[in-house]
């Protein structure tokens, strides 16, 4: 028992660190993120489980073993190529659970995302949930502390990053519909089809990106480059997310509160409303986002709860702050 | 096809445009081109009022004309007054803080006085 407690708790403390820089700093919700934090913690059961689940399996059903003439077949070829086969499954797989419990708390409760920005932070918790489950494992096999603090700082900081990607294009697709009104007010086709092919490009995207990056990065710990390029490569892949997250999080477009009912009726005329959409996303196009931020701004102190209000107050905002940086 | 009746009536220095219907893609462009027309002649300390009781709705495009004519207007030191808008126009006029720039006035007599 004693064993497994400090490992846990080695393993807790970069967590801790972790979840603070991201979340602590940015408001107070702290209960919900320790709630999905635990939550979270399950997904490397799952993603054991189901390793565990196909090993004995096919140790004793040997004819259940569909994937060994597979690869007998590719390892005639090439090792690296199963080496790469199996380090995409096993980084698309992780990448797909821990989406999950962002989805599934979506699905549960969908107040509990309503902005870019908690759709973000589930994913981000989720990763570092994962990977504290990991690192406990990867402890309690190799008892190196060496290991522990690299994994701590540089795979931890992976798995935040990878999963939240996915959450933040979850959380665009989510408010699709409101992003494709802005869209369409600023120069962009778009129709009913593409708003649905939008919403599923969005999570197919997010899983595609972390997955892929997520691949590159245990790749590069499986070859041999010239000058430890590799070694560079995982590092830089690692920094470019942390920048990355960074600037999403403190972005006002990721912060804005969209209202996830349909039930809302404003007081302004759809008519009228739709001519201020004109408006701003004319001003936009032509890049007077001074203009498109104070239309904006005015229109939600009447229609408060307008997300797509909110969101050219917001880009318009965003673009303000880049000219004056 | 929205309708537009845009009459024009020229006091000494003060030019009343009084505009009936929608303005809307179709009409537009006829309205501004009868205004940018009306800008030209106008001398300087002259005031255009546009009587905007018999307008029920304007798109974006006429809001940005607004605009447009206002700046043209003071730069010949004159005056662009909206008159009579209904609750609805004056709504739009609000939304893009052209209320904060353009005198709004209740009555056509008081658009004059100013």
């Amino acid at each position: 028992m004693t064993n497994n407690i400090i490992p846990t708790l080695l393993a807790l403390l970069p967590a801790i660190l972790w979840g603070s820089y991201f979340l602590i700093r940015r408001d107070d919700n702290f209960k919900t993120y320790f709630l999905v934090f635990i939550l979270a913690c399950s997904t490397i059961g799952i993603t054991l489980g189901y390793q565990l689940a196909y090993q004995s399996l096919i140790s004793n059903y040997q004819n259940f073993d569909l994937i060994r003439p597979i690869k007998l077949y590719i390892l005639e070829y090439s090792s690296f190529l199963w080496t790469a086969i199996t380090i995409t499954w096993f980084a698309s797989s992780e990448e797909v659970i821990k989406f999950f419990i962002t989805y599934i708390l979506d699905k549960k409760n969908p107040e509990l995302i309503i902005t870019l920005q908690d759709s973000l932070k589930f994913g981000l918790l989720a990763g570092l949930a994962f990977s504290f489950g990991e690192n406990v494992i990867y402890f309690l096999r190799s008892g190196s502390f060496q290991e522990l603090g690299t994994r701590s700082i540089i795979t931890m900081c992976g798995h935040m990053v990878w999963s939240s990607f996915i959450a933040y294009f979850y959380g665009l697709s989510k408010f699709s519909k409101d992003i494709n009104i802005f869209k369409k007010f600023t120069g962009e086709k778009v129709t009913a089809k593409s708003i649905s092919k939008f919403r599923k490009n969005k999570i197919i995207t997010g899983i595609l990106l972390s997955s892929v990056i997520h691949t590159i990065y245990n790749l590069m710990f499986q070859i041999n480059l010239k000058n430890n390029l590799n070694t560079l490569i995982s590092i830089f892949i690692i920094f470019f997310g942390f920048i990355a997250l960074n600037i999403i999080m403190d972005q006002k477009y990721g912060k804005l509160k969209f209202i996830i009912t349909d039930k809302y009726k404003g007081r302004l005329d759809q008519k009228i409303i739709d001519t201020m959409y004109e408006y701003m996303g004319y001003n936009y196009m032509k890049k007077k986002y001074e203009i498109v931020f104070q239309t904006a701004s005015r229109l939600l102190k009447r229609e408060p709860d307008n997300n797509v209000a909110k969101i050219f107050q917001a880009k318009s905002y965003d673009k303000i702050q880049s000219q004056t940086k | 096809m929205a309708e537009i009746n845009i009459q024009i009536i020229n006091e000494e220095k003060t030019h009343t445009v009084v505009i009936n219907g929608q303005l809307d893609e179709s009409t537009v462009d006829e309205f501004a081109e009868k205004v940018y027309a009306l800008i030209e002649t106008i001398e300087s300390n002259s005031k255009v009022i546009f009587d905007l009781e018999g307008l029920t709705y304007l798109n974006s495009k006429s809001l940005g004309y607004t605009t447009d004519f206002y700046n043209k207007i003071i730069a010949k030191e004159s005056k662009l007054i909206l008159a009579k808008p209904q609750a609805n126009v004056k709504d739009e006029f609000n939304l893009i803080g052209l209320d904060q720039i353009i005198p709004f006035t209740q009555t056509l007599n008081e658009a004059k006085q100013m």
